[in-house]
């Protein structure tokens, strides 16, 4: 925290009145993004770091295929501001074109290529330059040697798409099948595609052999692929899964040639990749650190701020410095020496001058108040974005985070191949958690594989399907499967779309402090404070899931059939949904009412039960 | 390979390890490995090393039968190299002529064995250097942190700071420590994830912080 400004004279009251209608030019201390636009950049900050990044895209210019750079930083030392300058850099620059990929890694280690994979190209889908995007200027630089280019692939679907996407045919369903959207069979057919990847297993093995793929097809040309937040591969602090999934990454995409692989880490993160990876594995990347602002660059920064809003000028009273309202003496953390001059504390300290200058103040939430207000922001838009596509990464992400505040130990390490998690309790009892989002013959595949495999003496099973991958009513094999599983003891879950929401939420929130994206007084709130709150204010959605999740008592079939049948029907009369599930009405009216987070039901002469749809949720 | 070194680097190194072995806390060979950046075998030639001296050693100050020999030998590696490896290294001793059977199957080292034999086994008789003065710790440890240091701003674990400062206790060093990060010349990372026995190593604050790496400001 910053010392409060100085008592104004009679000018400096006049200057703050000048400022009252100026928005404040410090207050964005977050850059989230590479495409971010509208960003004050001061070159001189950082120079060092961004000449080894350059050095390092000149370096395999000539062929030589140096190591690949670790970017470690504190919380708000701009490491995304500084790829944000090299994508700018390469973009606008008159050598070759390099292709800038940057992707956001809050994911779960088992799902890592295939989030590669669509992030890899909604970023090839961006950039546009002269109206055309990244890829479409790959493919356009392809087409002296597309055939032999497309000779080179090892993937006859890939093909395919990008001969389509070269005569600017099916578009639309061409990206969504490289970006690993499941495609209906019969769209599949028109574009010609062969067998998909049903499996989880399959499907991260196909991602990661579509990115080889996609590079190889790119070569010659270069291109950057930035991993930022790195950190949030993992589901807590010492989760080791997440620390040998970054040692993966970096070990297979070193691999590729034309690859320029830049990773972003908190700096606390170093301990404990240096004590999980293996030398070899932590040879593969060299580590570069952004450290705090010196004095000569803070003084740039708050000149370009200052600059970028020119009525400060006109506000600024005869004989006061450059800097003003800024006083640069008091731009050092104080009182705590641990503290770096990061450049978002210095825009932070800078925002709460330039609010005292005018006689205001920045608002300052109580921690708790901070926290539900960016909570129920993320809240909203996970409820904007919610789909089907992405509620599987939800699950696979979200679930570890939940069952770590649930005081759940989480094994993700040598499972079965059709087990995502395993939850320990504090008593030792193991519940093993299967997602089953696939398509419906993939969903039957790992069925088959459950039924085959689990042991109850070993572990009890959870097995979800979420609201948007309802189990339908003609797919009479996997419900044969899924009655046997739970005859056998396994419990069958249907996260609502409210409950998804709201976990996506929680990890976004969770993830943002992991990676010190989540800006409160110029710094990030502590880890431990933030899950303690989470704890207490845990949303009714999650709780329940969690209850659910972690009960030991085998509950009725009855919810998960009555989730399948409205997930299809939405509505219906609670006497027809009994009798269309062979159920008792008040049964089935008992099951409504004690899982409100699932189901609505309206009482009254007829009762109705309706499927529970968070407000804006997509289809 | 290690010993294929110059002879002032090993020398160092073996210095180092021996160090690292007398602090406090968990340790293994991978973990020295890792700590000092050597691939695990020059590891165990290093801890081979370590140990053909310290069987010399034990056995120049007194005679001793082979068991009592080997666990005292075993015992200053703490895991990191079992007996059985130090009783291989005693027996290629033996074979070599180094150490002397005595009666009552006791075995004894002679120093004033051939100068040839002492040179080939990299032994020095010289007196060891004095202690480094306390008022020289600070100064020390930047010096060792700048030499650790991979790249600016890259902090450097204390796991691998400490083993060179064995000369003096932890409080020492975390005050040390504590007072270059009050006159704004190191930097310090706190701990993610504390494992209690981590404590020992880690730098405290006395406010129930740990820091697990620290780094020069400029």
């Amino acid at each position: 925290m910053t010392e409060r400004a100085p008592t104004t004279s009679a000018s400096g009251s006049a200057a703050s009145g000048c400022l009252a209608d100026v928005p404040n030019p410090f207050a964005r201390g977050v850059v989230r993004s590479v495409w971010e636009k509208d960003v004050v950049d001061v070159e001189a900050i950082h120079r060092e770091a961004f000449s080894a990044l350059l050095g390092l895209v000149e370096e395999r210019r000539r062929g030589v295929h140096g190591r690949s750079v670790l970017l470690y930083g504190f919380a708000g030392s701009g490491k995304t501001h500084l790829l944000r300058r090299l994508r700018l850099h390469l973009q606008s620059s008159s050598d070759a074109f390099v292709p800038f990929i940057w992707v956001w890694m809050q994911t779960s280690p088992g799902m890592k290529w295939r989030h590669l994979r669509r992030e890899f190209i909604n970023n090839l889908l961006r950039g546009q330059i002269d109206g055309r995007n990244q890829l479409e200027q790959l493919i356009e630089l392809a087409a002296g040697e597309f055939e032999a280019r497309l000779e080179r692939l090892v993937d006859r679907n890939l093909q395919v798409v990008l001969e389509h996407l070269a005569k600017k045919c099916f578009v639309r369903d061409a990206t969504a099948w490289l970006r690993g959207d499941p495609l209906p069979e019969s769209v599949a057919e028109r574009l010609g595609l062969g067998e998909m990847e049903f499996e989880d297993a399959s499907a991260e093995d196909a991602s990661r052999r579509l990115i080889h793929d996609l590079a190889s097809f790119s070569q010659p040309t270069l291109f950057v692929l930035c991993l930022d937040q790195l950190e949030q591969l993992q589901a807590h602090p010492g989760d080791r899964t997440g620390l040998f999934a970054v040692g993966e990454l970096f070990a297979a995409l070193d691999r590729i040639e034309n690859a320029i692989v830049i990773g972003c880490a908190q700096t606390e993160m170093q301990e404990e990749l240096d004590g999980v990876l293996m030398q070899y594995a932590r040879d593969r990347f060299r580590p570069l650190g952004l450290g705090e602002l010196k004095p000569a660059e803070i003084e740039q920064l708050v000149r370009a701020r200052l600059a970028a809003e020119p009525r400060i000028a006109a506000c600024r009273p005869a004989g006061a410095s450059e800097f003003w309202p800024i006083d640069l003496k008091r731009l050092r953390p104080a009182g705590d020496p641990i503290r770096l001059a990061t450049p978002r504390w210095v825009l932070y300290a800078c925002a709460e001058q330039f609010e005292a200058a005018r006689g205001k103040a920045l608002p300052r939430p109580s921690l708790g108040e901070f926290l539900r207000l960016e909570y129920q922001a993320r809240l909203e838009a996970a409820q904007q974005q919610l789909s089907p596509n992405v509620s599987d990464g939800i699950l696979s992400d979200g679930l570890p985070r939940l069952l770590h505040l649930g005081g759940y130990r989480i094994i993700r390490e040598e499972l079965p191949p059709w087990l995502d998690h395993e939850l320990v309790s504090a008593e030792g009892a193991k519940i093993g958690v299967a997602i089953s989002n696939e398509t419906p013959r993939g969903r039957w595949r790992k069925l088959n594989r459950i039924l085959e495999g689990w042991r109850p003496e070993e572990r009890s099973l959870v097995i979800l399907t979420d609201a948007f991958h309802p189990v339908s009513t003609t797919a009479k094999r996997t419900r044969e499967l899924l009655e046997e599983l739970e005859r056998r003891g396994a419990r069958r879950l249907i996260p609502s779309k409210e409950a998804l929401a709201a976990l996506d939420a929680l990890r976004r929130l969770l993830g943002d402090v992991e990676s010190g994206d989540l800006d409160f007084e110029g710094g990030t709130p502590e880890l431990a404070a933030v899950e303690a709150w989470v704890r207490r204010n845990t949303p009714p959605a999650l709780a329940q899931l969690l209850e659910e999740i972690t009960r030991v008592v085998r509950p009725g079939q009855l919810c998960s059939a009555l989730a399948d049948l409205l997930a299809e029907e939405k509505v219906l009369s609670a006497t027809r949904a009994a009798e269309a599930l062979g159920a008792d009405l008040e049964e089935l009216v008992r099951c409504a009412r004690e899982n409100r987070h699932h189901f609505g039901l309206l009482m009254g002469a007829e009762p109705v039960v309706f499927e529970k749809t968070p407000t804006g949720a997509g289809a | 390979m290690f010993v294929q070194q110059d002879s002032g680097v090993v020398e160092e190194n073996l210095r180092r390890l021996e160090q690292r072995l007398a602090l406090p806390g968990p340790i293994s060979r991978r973990r020295i490995a890792r700590e000092f950046g050597w691939t695990e075998k020059a590891t165990e030639e290093a801890l081979r090393e370590l140990a053909r001296r310290r069987l010399l050693e034990l056995a120049a100050q007194q005679a001793l039968n082979r068991e009592d020999l080997i666990q005292r030998t075993a015992r200053l590696f703490r895991g990191c190299f079992s007996r059985k490896l130090v009783e291989r290294v005693l027996i290629a001793l033996l074979r070599e002529g180094v150490l002397n059977k005595l009666p009552r199957k006791q075995l004894h080292y002679r120093p004033d064995a051939p100068k040839p034999l002492l040179e080939a086994l990299g032994l020095k008789l010289e007196a060891t250097l004095p202690p480094p003065s306390r008022e020289d710790l600070p100064r020390r440890i930047l010096a060792k942190v700048a030499e650790l240091e991979e790249a600016p701003y890259v902090p450097v674990l204390v796991s691998r700071v400490r083993p060179a400062f064995s000369d003096c206790g932890k409080e020492e060093f975390d005050r040390a420590v504590l007072r270059l990060v009050e006159e704004g010349r190191i930097y310090l990372v706190p701990v993610r994830v504390l494992q209690p026995e981590d404590r020992e190593m880690f730098i405290y604050d006395g406010k129930g912080t740990y820091y697990v790496s620290l780094g020069l400001r400029r």
